[in-house]
């Protein structure tokens, strides 16, 4: 019984995929409470079953809080490479030197204003790779694992399934619009449990540091 | 046959529930209100043949066109609608004098389920009356939009559950039959002591097994049985949960998908409006007994769930 699919145990459980851990837990409780203590009520609806329906039941709900608890707290491994920027503007052969010193510290997550100021920022200078967290294969990884798909984040939030996989893949140059990003990262992280606004931070500073080096490869490009 | 879906005018919704006094014509009303004050064009019919009183929801009164005309003079459907007061909402009585739901003949349901699907309106809520008699039933399911009403408490749960279980074994009983598998459903239920079928899943299973080649048209049907559920006369915060315990229950035991759509908290001025002859969504428009029942018109046409 221990490897049910984990869309199935989120439908056991009567919760939306991407729940968080809290709104699993207490539809567990509210479930565990509702088959094993009958009310009055209640009876009515059951008595027409078995002992043995009413234990597969209970094993069933007991089998899927399990196994989604263990996936979400399944620790996440830091994303090895990552992606390059898309190529469909050329980038410098040379990558730009960081205009700071790469700090001995991992860098601090930026702050709100730092992702709104793009190419003004010794943080946004520095390369991509000390904000892993929320970058778009992470966001995809963490989707998966809370057995979340594209097409439950669409029907919740009527955001294109094409405009999320855009975002997980880092097709930057296809997600114009800084404004219509943001918004779509915040109900992005919302539905599958992250944090909205530490997401949307991470991911815009390498949604900025793309800008920032196509402008320079413009200019580059201008030059010659 | 009938209680399969044809092509139609407008959306039709039924509400019924089994037991008598959950509020069956007072949601009717309301939810009609509702429609209505959205600009939608709607018609309540008051199916409750021998019992009709959706009139007096409306304050109307006195001799008027009802459905006696429809079935014993054979007048058109359209003809029998009347003004309620309530702008784009009309209505058909039922006050039947000389009928009950128990005689109507098979033809006449037909006739009626087919000028229904005809009647020019964009939603047609047909008000049923107690009990599971076959004709009750056939006009719950003929509808594109099922609605239970229940209050928390014992009978009235207990008679809604046996209402869905015998409506849904209506169904299986009907569309198997169309389907050219005979009275496999009534064979095999009449069989249930010797089968050992205790309840309409064993009953599923049993046909599964005997008759594979019904299994997808049991699936079809299992997945398109689609019931929307109101609590009405909530008194106590501890019944607002019942709408989650029913729906998992029908889920886990019956394989069917309820979708609890709200509670109406129990509310006085609702018999004193009803007495005032005034249609209550109107008379106290910000009662939250009134936003309770918007939202949950608002959830049943959106096919969407409390929470």
């Amino acid at each position: 019984m221990s490897d049910i699919p984990l869309e199935k145990c989120y439908r056991i459980l009567e919760v939306r995929p991407g729940a968080s851990p809290a709104e699993v837990k207490s539809a567990y409780v509210r479930l565990k409470k509702l088959y094993t203590d009958e009310s009055p009520v209640i009876k009515v609806l059951t008595s027409e079953f078995t002992a043995e329906d009413k234990t597969s039941i209970l094993a069933e709900i007991e089998d899927a809080h399990r196994i989604i608890m263990a996936a979400l707290e399944q620790p996440i491994l830091p994303p090895r490479p990552i992606p390059d920027i898309p190529a469909a503007h050329p980038t410098p052969a040379v990558s730009p030197k960081p205009a700071a010193p790469i700090p001995a510290k991992p860098v601090e997550p930026p702050k709100p204003a730092a992702a709104m100021l793009p190419a003004n920022s010794a943080v946004l200078a520095a390369p991509a790779a000390p904000f892993p967290d929320s970058s778009g294969p992470m966001l995809k990884l963490r989707r998966e694992i809370r057995g979340v798909s594209l097409h439950d984040i669409y029907v919740a939030t009527k955001i294109r399934v094409e405009v999320l996989e855009n975002i997980e893949a880092e097709k930057f140059e296809a997600l114009a619009d800084i404004s219509f990003l943001r918004t779509h990262l915040i109900q992005y992280a919302r539905f599958i449990g992250l944090d909205p606004k530490e997401t949307t931070e991470h991911y815009l500073v390498r949604y900025a540091d793309w800008r920032r080096r196509r402008a320079q490869a413009q200019a580059a490009e201008g030059k010659k | 046959m009938s209680i399969e879906p044809t092509a139609r005018k407008g959306e039709i919704w039924s509400v019924g529930g089994g037991k008598g006094g959950t509020g069956k014509s007072f949601l009717v009303s309301c939810i009609g209100t509702a429609l209505a004050r959205k600009k939608h064009q709607v018609t309540l019919v008051d199916l409750d043949l021998g019992g009709a009183n959706l009139h007096s929801f409306f304050g109307l009164s006195g001799p008027r066109p009802s459905l006696t005309t429809f079935f014993e003079f054979g007048s058109r459907l359209d003809e029998l609608r009347f003004p309620t007061g309530v702008e784009n909402l009309s209505l058909i009585t039922g006050n039947a004098e000389s009928m009950t739901s128990t005689n109507i003949q098979f033809s006449q349901k037909l006739k009626l389920y087919r000028q229904m699907t005809q009647l020019n309106t964009q939603f047609l809520i047909v008000d049923l009356g107690a009990g599971c008699h076959v004709n009750t039933l056939d006009s719950f399911l003929a509808a594109d939009r099922m609605i239970v009403v229940t209050v928390p408490e014992v009978p009235s749960v207990e008679n809604m559950y046996v209402f869905i279980k015998n409506a849904l074994f209506r169904k299986f009983k009907v569309v198997l039959k169309n389907r050219g598998f005979g009275n496999v459903v009534s064979d095999a239920w009449a069989d249930r002591r010797a089968l050992g079928l205790k309840n309409i899943k064993d009953l599923v299973e049993h046909l599964r097994q005997d008759r594979p080649e019904t299994g997808s048209y049991l699936d079809e049907l299992l997945a398109g049985f689609k019931v929307h559920l109101v609590i009405n006369q909530i008194r106590d915060h501890r019944d607002v949960g019942l709408g989650l315990a029913v729906k998992s229950i029908f889920s886990k035991y019956l394989g069917l998908d309820v979708r609890f759509a709200g509670t109406i908290e129990y509310d006085d001025a609702v018999w004193k409006s009803v007495r005032e002859g005034r249609p209550f969504l109107l008379s106290h428009q910000t009662s939250p007994c009134a936003r309770q029942i918007e939202d949950i018109a608002d959830n049943i046409l959106n096919d969407r769930e409390a929470r």
